[in-house]
């Protein structure tokens, strides 16, 4: 993004996205625990965000992998007793950067994940800004029914565990989790997202987020770092 | 690279939001403007507003671009551009909205028409792309496979005032020329590009494109 530090460990309005990020699901009651996972470099300097966040659901912090896929086998892997005994019946995979998930949006993806497995928030795409493209690089219509992915996605701890279990047997590498539950065949279901929830990409994603607390004036359990 | 195509520019100015924007003590209308005139292979600059713009504008831009009367949509008024246009064999039509756009970057999509007949700018996809049919996930789409549209495009001259007819007599329900080429059954290339290129459509998205002109 430009800059050699991680976006969440930067911050924004005077707080750092990873503490905003955990603010949502620290206030939010039906999550019980958080494990963040986070770069083995940065594992130092994440303890002590997390520390000064006052995070008090934050029961573990765990080292990623090379890819995002890795890091979220790492997390669940920390969360896998607790779901193989009972403990844990819904597993939200959120990432870091999308500081400004709302409280609805989690209620509604636990909600989806509790009925029917595996749920994930999206947008559908609007307008004629995203584009297919062919086989040999022309504009071509965008496929029927595009939506773009949010986080937190959630799922039956059970179910996601033995998908993660299955890909990486099957050395399965998903862009995200529910491309994890839909290669061990199971039917995810989505809900609706919200503009608000964007992800900070890019150092302009920044500056809009400070725009945006600017405006409003304010200040899972797996949480990607 | 091949041979730059000459060529007119079409300023769209879709509304006042860009007439009005200061982008660091310039207008975005400015901004684009000065780009277009800079860029390599441009001959002229036609402004092509849907709204009625008041005199004093037009007044101090009126060199080195060339003004057409309002229209009331927006394949009208690059059609009225085009006929304001002198000799070129190439356009390229680009949006005040957009005032971070380089010459460079015009100058990258223009040269495309050397080879395609429409050419338009477009950046990779970031986010993560399912297929929803019923309220679930059919499959996850490649993100390879999607781009998304910003900036520039250009055109071979003779193709898009083709284009531009036939949509006009057959009343196509069709508000950009992108998707009025292909509806046509033009090939539109991609040019894959990395410029910043923020649409400045409010006060939020005017005060990134103004902390982006300064390198934030």
């Amino acid at each position: 993004m430009g800059t050699s530090v991680n976006k969440v460990l930067l911050p924004i309005a005077g707080r750092t996205v990873l503490a905003r990020t955990l603010d949502r699901f620290e206030l939010h009651p039906s999550v019980g625990r958080i494990v963040v996972v986070a770069a083995e470099h940065e594992l130092e300097l994440v303890s002590e965000i997390i520390d000064a966040s006052g995070a008090a659901k934050v029961t573990g912090i765990v080292a990623g992998g090379p890819t995002r896929h890795a890091s979220e086998w790492n997390g669940l892997l920390a969360l896998a007793p607790a779901i193989e005994s009972g403990t844990i019946g819904v597993v939200l995979m959120h990432d870091g950067a999308r500081p400004f998930v709302s409280s609805g949006e989690i209620d509604r993806v636990i909600a989806a994940a509790r009925s029917c497995g595996a749920a994930i928030p999206t947008l559908a795409v609007a307008g004629a800004d995203i584009m297919g493209v062919s086989e040999i690089g022309d504009l071509e219509d965008p496929p029927p029914g595009l939506h773009a992915v949010q986080t937190p996605q959630g799922f039956d701890g059970h179910l996601i565990l033995a998908a993660h279990t299955l890909a990486a047997n099957d050395g399965f590498d998903g862009v995200d989790t529910a491309s994890v539950a839909e290669h061990a065949g199971h039917r995810v279901r989505v809900v609706q997202g919200s503009l608000a929830n964007f992800k900070l990409t890019t150092p302009e994603d920044l500056v809009r987020a400070e725009l945006v607390l600017a405006c409003a004036g304010v200040g899972a359990e797996i949480l990607q770092v | 690279m091949a041979e730059l195509p000459a060529a007119v520019a079409v300023l769209v100015v879709a509304g006042r939001l860009p007439i009005e924007a200061m982008i660091q003590g310039r207008t975005a209308f400015e901004r684009a403007l000065s780009a277009l005139s800079a860029a390599p292979g441009v001959r002229e600059v036609i402004v092509a507003p849907q709204v009625e713009i008041g005199e004093e504008v037009r007044a101090a831009h009126a060199c080195p671009s060339t003004w057409c009367s309002p229209q009331a949509s927006r394949l009208p008024a690059i059609r009225s551009a085009l006929d304001a246009a002198g000799p070129s064999s190439s356009v390229l039509v680009h949006d005040a909205d957009q005032p971070l756009v380089t010459p460079r970057c015009l100058s990258e999509v223009l040269v495309g028409t050397a080879d395609h007949p429409a050419v338009a700018g477009g950046a990779a996809v970031k986010a993560a792309f399912k297929r929803v049919v019923n309220g679930v996930i059919e499959e996850t789409v490649p993100r390879h496979r999607l781009v998304r549209l910003v900036g520039p495009r250009a055109f071979r001259r003779d193709v898009l005032l083709q284009v531009l007819l036939r949509a006009d007599a057959e009343r196509w329900l069709c508000h950009d020329e992108v998707r009025a080429a292909r509806l046509a059954g033009v090939p539109v290339a991609i040019h894959r590009m990395t410029d910043i290129n923020i649409r400045v459509t409010d006060a939020l998205s005017s005060d990134l494109a103004g902390r982006h002109a300064i390198g934030l």
